[in-house]
This record gives structure tokens, C-alpha cells and sequence, in this order.
């Protein structure tokens, strides 16, 4: 029984760990963001935090992590987003975020660059990035 | 023999560790050293990509429909629509694609060339926008050339259907001012307050708009024509604001082909014209609600008119139904007009669209759309609406009926 509620607990946690959060580099001084600042700068509405030029990338359009950070964060499909783009890219009002070609770029390049936020699963956080926000 | 043989093995084998750690000690190092190197060139590759815009980008978009009218007249001969949509089905009159050129010629200047053909247009290719944007200041940019007339809340996309859920925007707002482009300058600001994300821009310039089927194709000319409007975001709402106005004329042949203008004494020479809309959106992700209202309200004895519509969508899953009403009125008609000139200029109707949205990839929907439309007439006035008939004609019992399904796709 003990072992059967360690297990689920286990488990639990480890769901909720498989939580995309919202990282720049430790570097950064950035502090924290609001879901508002989130959502503008992953809209391409802002291009700045706290004064801080801040360049969004994203990851794989396959990717769990991606969908379920659109899913938290805007309560937007990959579907939704894609049509969201298709309404920025025909008005010239912007591009989506850049992609990265897997989440150990991910933290290679947020890490690396104070401009760049991005998102990752909670339990691949290195020493090298920042959380600013969790969903 | 053998206890040689294993006592050589046995000596090499307990030897080898020794030069082998250190042979292996050193491939490691230079092993580790080339990963360094590597991961470094990568994340310079990467990152210069990253930071250093693309020179050229291409965005496309295609939409292939197809519909059907059913509007009977009194005068026997189908009614057609203004979208071209008549008795038989036709595959022209929704279909449409575009591409478009987006080149950084430096960090601050971008040309943006569209081009784009219709079956409406018998798929002549043509320059839709042609522009220069640059970036005064991060937040200020101006854009010079020929670019979209922004009069409403979804008018830069008006082509793309893959971004509405629509099969084509409700007709009674965005037919209400047929003009699609203009030959302007522009500037905009963007700034936010708080979680509140605004666009205002400015603009001035000229266009030439035609008026299409209903107006037998007249050249509405729109000169010195200028606006402001406001774009606010906040969340999952969105609020737009926009007016408009220009001197616009009409040639007198054209008038002339449209009612007996000469006759009457007649004439359309820069009349103020201006034109106000008032949009408003919702959209979390699980519901979608849109409405606009819109006035075009020209400053002589020509016909204005109102209209307004409001759309209320349900994403489920990858299907979205999606249900509108709209409408179109005249406004001040002038009473010293014989009747059957406002009759024949006016524009009245109704409509009830229920439409089904299905995303058969994530670039690609498939919709389809029913739309009632009625009251055409009333005790003041007596149109045939958007539909285009025989003159004197009016609808068959005061309504018709059009289907209308589309692909539209996004690349």
C-alpha cells in the first residue's frame, strides 16, 4: 500500500514536472513575467520585457512541449496558432518565433543568449537558463 | 606450451591496460576537445541564423470553392449574386490564391510584394500590394506603396481563407465599401498599456474602386483619401476602430449606364464620402465570437447604408460550426428622388449563415456554408439587395439562398 501511494506520488510528480516553463539565461535580468507578458512576447505584440529586447523561439511543431505550452499559456491548438500566423504573416505584422530543431538546442541557445526566451520541459532546466515563468 | 601461450596472453593482457588507459585517456581529451568545438561552431551556426533575419521569405495561400444561388425574381430570370455566385454552380467566383514576397533589404527596410488572381478576375495575375515598410523607431514604421485599405476589423486577409472560418467574410459589411487596396502612406504605431497590445495607424492616399456587378462595374474614384483607425488586444479580446473618409466621383457615363443621371440633372463630382466601422472579436480557443458594424455615408443624394453582422463559432476538435447574422439598410434616402432610383441605387437585405469549419491538416480547412437571405423590401424602399437581377425585378417571396463551400489552404 505504502510502496502503491509512493508509486502514484512518484508519478504525479513527475506529470507535473513535465511541465513546459518559460526560460531565459541565468544571465538575464529578467526576473519574472506575467501570463500577459508570456502571451505578448509568443504573439509577437512585443519584442521587450522589463526593457529587455527579447527574441521568442519555438519548438518543433511536433513537439509535446510546444503544444502543450500553447494549450497552458494562450488556450490555443497547434490549428488555432497556424491560422493566428497566417492573419500576422499576410498583414506584415510579424513572423512566429523562430524554430529550433530540438529542445538540447533549446537550452544550448537560451542559455548562450540573453535575447532569446523560450520554453522547455521543467526537468531539462540547466544551470545555464532561468525559469521566468511557469504555466 | 599452452601455459606459455597463456602466460604471453596473460602478461599482454594484464600490460595493455597500462598503455591503453593512456592511450584512451588521450582520444578522450581529443574526443571531448572536438565535441567543445563542435557544440560552439553549432550553437554560432544556430544562433547567427537565428539572430540574422532571412533576406527573402515566401508565404502562399490558395482557395478553391465552389457555389450556388437559388434566387428566383419575379421577372422569371435567376438573380445572381455579387460574388458571382448564380443558378448553375460556379468554381470561379471563390476561387483565388496569392504569394507573397517579404525582402529584408536592411534591418530596418522591408519590401513586401503580393501578387494574387482570382476567378473573378479570369485568373489574371496581378500586383495586389506592392510596398515599402521601413522601421522608423522599434515601435513606429511607415509603409509607402500599394497596400491594403485597412477600413475593416479582418480586412488585411480578406483573401486568405485559411485564416477565418468563414467561406467568405459576411458580404452586408465587407461589400458594404468594396475597396480592397489603395495607393497610400501609411504610418503605424504600436505600443502596449499594461496587458493591452494597440496598433494606431494613419494613412493617406488615393484608390480607384470598382464598383463591381451591382453598379454595372462603375469607377468609384476616391481621391485624397485618408483615415485613422485603433487596434486593441487584450487577452482573448480584440477591439477595432476605424474611419475613413474621401472625395470620391463618379464619372457621368458611368452614372449614366447606372440610372438616367443626365436626365435627373444628376451628378456625383468629389462628394465627401466617409466611411466608420466598429468591430469587435472574441477568441479563447474554444469559442469564437466576431461583430462589426460599419457605415458608408456618401455626402450627396446617393444611397447610405449601415450594416452590421455578428458570428458566434465552437471549436471542437478539429470542427467548428459556426452560425452568423447580417444586415444591410439603406440610410437618409433622398425623398426628392423619383422612387425607383432609390429602389434601383439602394441596397437592402438580411441573412442567416450557418457554416462547418473542418481542419483536414494544419494548413488546411475545408468549410462549407448556408445562407438565407430576406427582406429585401419594406414599405419604404424595395431592392433586390446584393443580388443582381433583370431591372425591375424583385426576389421571388422576399428571399433566396446560396451554398457556398471552399479548400483553403496556407503554405
Amino acid at each position: 500500500m505504502k510502496k502503491w501511494i509512493i508509486s502514484l506520488l512518484l508519478t504525479l510528480s513527475a506529470t507535473l514536472h513535465a511541465e513546459p516553463v518559460v526560460v531565459v539565461s541565468a544571465s538575464s535580468e529578467l526576473t519574472m513575467l506575467t501570463q500577459d507578458e508570456v502571451r505578448q512576447l509568443f504573439n509577437g505584440l512585443t519584442r521587450r520585457a522589463s526593457g529587455v529586447a527579447l527574441k521568442p523561439l519555438d519548438l518543433p511543431a511536433q513537439s509535446a512541449e510546444r503544444t502543450g505550452f500553447y494549450q497552458r499559456v494562450m488556450g490555443k491548438s497547434a490549428e488555432q496558432m497556424k491560422s493566428y500566423w497566417a492573419r500576422m504573416i499576410f498583414t506584415g505584422r510579424g513572423m512566429p518565433p523562430r524554430e529550433v530543431s530540438s529542445d538540447r538546442e533549446m537550452v544550448m541557445l537560451v542559455g548562450s543568449n540573453r535575447n532569446f526566451i523560450g520554453y522547455v520541459d521543467e526537468t531539462k532546466v540547466s544551470p545555464q537558463l532561468k525559469v521566468v515563468y511557469r504555466p | 606450451m599452452g601455459k606459455a601461450l597463456s602466460v604471453v596472453l596473460g602478461a599482454s593482457l594484464g600490460i595493455s591496460p597500462l598503455w591503453a588507459i593512456a592511450a584512451e585517456s588521450d582520444v578522450e581529451q581529443t574526443l571531448r576537445d572536438y565535441q567543445q568545438r563542435l557544440e560552439k561552431l553549432e550553437q554560432q551556426q544556430v544562433e547567427s541564423s537565428l539572430t540574422q533575419p532571412e533576406r527573402l521569405r515566401i508565404n502562399g495561400f490558395l482557395s478553391a470553392g465552389m457555389s450556388r444561388a437559388e434566387a428566383d425574381t419575379t421577372l422569371g430570370d435567376d438573380g445572381s449574386y455579387i460574388d458571382g455566385s448564380g443558378d448553375k454552380w460556379s468554381h470561379d467566383s471563390l476561387t483565388r490564391a496569392g504569394v507573397q514576397f517579404n525582402a529584408q533589404l536592411t534591418d530596418k527596410a522591408e519590401a513586401v510584394v503580393q501578387l494574387f488572381a482570382s476567378g473573378a478576375d479570369d485568373f489574371n495575375a496581378e500586383v495586389q500590394w506592392a510596398y515599402l515598410d521601413y522601421d522608423v523607431t522599434e515601435s513606429v514604421s511607415v509603409k509607402a506603396g500599394r497596400i491594403v485599405a485597412p477600413f475593416y476589423l479582418h480586412s488585411q486577409y480578406v483573401d486568405v481563407g485559411y485564416a477565418y472560418p468563414w467561406v467568405s467574410l459576411p458580404s452586408e459589411v465587407y461589400q458594404l465599401a468594396p475597396i480592397k487596396t489603395m495607393e497610400a502612406l501609411e504610418a503605424t504605431w504600436g505600443f502596449n498599456t499594461g496587458p493591452v497590445s494597440h496598433r494606431l495607424s494613419g494613412f493617406w492616399g488615393s484608390s480607384t474602386v470598382d464598383g463591381g456587378p451591382r453598379t454595372n462595374n462603375a469607377q468609384y474614384q476616391a481621391d485624397d483619401l485618408a483615415g485613422m483607425n485603433l487596434t486593441s488586444r487584450w487577452r482573448d479580446w480584440t477591439v477595432r476602430a476605424a474611419y475613413s473618409a474621401a472625395d470620391v466621383s463618379v464619372g457621368q457615363d458611368d452614372l449614366d449606364a447606372l440610372i438616367p443621371a443626365t436626365a435627373l440633372g444628376l451628378s456625383f463630382d468629389e462628394v465627401y464620402t466617409y466611411f466608420a466601422g466598429l468591430g469587435l472579436q472574441y477568441d479563447d480557443g474554444s469559442w469564437f465570437m466576431s461583430g462589426e458594424v460599419a457605415r458608408l455615408d456618401f455626402g450627396n443624394w446617393y444611397p447610405s447604408s449601415q450594416s452590421a453582422y455578428v458570428s458566434l463559432g465552437k471549436y471542437m476538435g478539429k470542427w467548428m460550426p459556426l452560425v452568423t447574422w447580417a444586415e444591410v439598410d439603406p440610410r437618409d434616402l433622398d425623398s426628392s428622388l423619383p422612387g425607383p432610383i432609390n429602389d434601383g441605387l439602394a441596397e437592402q437585405q438580411k441573412s442567416w449563415t450557418a457554416g462547418l469549419r473542418y481542419s483536414l491538416t494544419d494548413s488546411i480547412a475545408l468549410k462549407g456554408e448556408f445562407s438565407y437571405y430576406y427582406d429585401f423590401s419594406d414599405d419604404e424602399v424595395s431592392t433586390t439587395g446584393f443580388f443582381v437581377t433583370d431591372p425591375g425585378a424583385e426576389m421571388e417571396d422576399d428571399h433566396a439562398t446560396i451554398v457556398r463551400l471552399s479548400a483553403d489552404l496556407v503554405f
